[in-house]
């Protein structure tokens, strides 16, 4: 039995290694905890359980909702309000998956990733739009670790962009409408993040170099979304591997962009692929 | 008379911050390193041990005098992994190629078989085993913090071993 001990306390002990560095997280752990035991319990994310073999992450209070595909940060970000337009195009029958189609009534969207798809689902469970959607051929980091992929979306106040592929922004609106908006840098191993502003009129653009070997080149950039008035705003490199910040445009508010700091690398090495996330 | 000092324990009770930090603030870290085994995430361990920590606050009128902090800890730590996991959008897959790097003098042949065999437990046979082997908790604490009984937690830990020994001795021909 001391023999099992032994050897089942090392390989707990390997497993608890890929847990890095945990530094001063206690503490700060403790202090968030204590902070939040006053704020009253918002309830749960509310998950569209009754969709067959998805599984999604949706915030959705009259907005349209970031979706995390592959990894994603921890938190689902605040999200501009929306106003769809109407939709004469979809009517209130059964879609595919059974699920009613959604009317022009419906305010506020959530969004899934899945199987190659990008699917709005009304706030009531009802199915809006969906387009293709191809992930960025950059999925791992480092020396084996995954890279952490913030969302390839973002909401504006009546459509969704997203990126498709490596380099192309398309949108979808919530009448179904779809097209080609912009590209960004990417490729094997470039990827970018991007937000778009409320207004439609601005692009802010993340930019990941992972091709060097130990470290990861950064590059923030905002611009008109149809081209023109483009601007460096931020560059900088960070050392490839775990511990390394980078950042997200995750939206905009007052006409300023709101950033967040996000490790570039996933300290988890058993990642699951999106293909099987569904 | 003078009035009794009153413990840790009363006085997180009665709302003091520094008291409940100073029973629960050791426990933070086994139940982050508890919470990861369960969810292969940090990210997600942390805000289950976040989450657990502020339901240890609410619930701190629960915990019965004379009662061990540690595995009621741990049993809120517990529950709110496995609330995290029903309600996850996506699902972990637990492989061995977590282990794959080679960082002692053990074979990795043989490091990779216990990895492989521990992976493939029932999750609360792993609990079990966590608690017991790695948090070194005697067996009743385990039991506490299981929800079990004592003999319960004591056959949940034979059953474990007994599962990982017939895995490693087949894999060892």
């Amino acid at each position: 039995m001391d023999e099992m001990r032994r050897d089942v306390s090392a390989a707990f002990g390997r497993e608890q290694s890929t847990l890095g560095n945990l530094g001063g997280t206690p503490e700060r752990l403790m202090q968030n905890a204590l902070t939040a035991r006053s704020v009253p319990n918002p309830g749960r994310v509310p998950l569209f359980a009754g969709i067959a073999a998805v599984l999604l992450v949706a915030l959705v209070v009259g907005t349209f909702a970031f979706v995390r595909f592959g990894i994603g940060p921890r938190h689902s970000p605040p999200v501009p309000a929306t106003s769809p337009r109407p939709s004469p195009s979809v009517s209130p029958s059964a879609g595919p998956a059974g699920l009613a189609l959604c009317t022009a009534a419906e305010s506020s969207y959530g969004l899934i990733i899945s199987e190659g798809k990008l699917e709005m689902i009304g706030s009531t469970g009802c199915q809006g739009p969906k387009s293709s959607i191809a992930p960025s051929s950059v999925q791992m980091c480092a020396d084996g670790l995954p890279a952490v992929l913030a969302p390839p979306v973002s909401a504006s106040n009546d459509k969704v962009y997203f990126r498709d592929g490596d380099t192309k922004i398309r949108f979808m609106a919530p009448d179904g409408r779809t097209g080609d908006v912009t590209t960004v840098p990417g490729g094997p191993a470039t990827v970018s993040f991007f937000s778009v502003s409320p207004d439609d009129l601005r692009i802010a653009v993340l930019v990941e170099d992972l091709s060097p070997a130990q470290s990861i080149g950064l590059r923030l950039y905002v611009e008109d979304l149809g081209g023109g008035h483009h601007s460096d705003i931020y560059v900088s490199t960070i050392p490839k591997g775990l511990g390394g910040l980078s950042l997200w445009p995750m939206g905009w508010h007052q006409g300023n962009l709101v950033l967040a700091a996000v490790y570039a690398c996933s300290a988890t090495r058993s990642r699951p692929h999106p293909s099987g996330t569904s | 008379m003078a009035q009794p000092e009153p413990s840790l324990y009363e006085q997180a009770v009665a709302g003091d911050e520094a008291a409940f930090e100073a029973l629960v603030g050791p426990l933070v870290e086994p139940a982050l390193r508890l919470a990861y085994s369960m969810l292969g995430d940090r990210w997600e361990a942390e805000d289950a041990t976040q989450e657990a920590i502020t339901r240890a606050w609410r619930k701190l009128g629960q915990l019965r005098s004379g009662m061990p902090v540690r595995p009621w800890f741990l049993a809120i730590v517990i529950n709110q992994c496995r609330n995290m996991r029903r309600t996850r959008w996506f699902k972990t897959v637990r492989t061995a190629d977590v282990f794959e790097r080679d960082r002692g003098d053990e074979p990795v042949v043989e490091r990779l078989d216990i990895a492989r065999a521990l992976a493939r437990l029932p999750g609360k046979d792993r609990q079990a085993l966590f608690l017991h082997f790695y948090l070194d908790l005697p067996v009743d604490e385990v039991a506490l913090a299981l929800g079990v009984s004592a003999s319960a937690a004591r056959g949940r830990n034979y059953r474990a071993c007994h599962r990982l020994r017939p895995n490693l001795l087949e894999e060892d021909k």
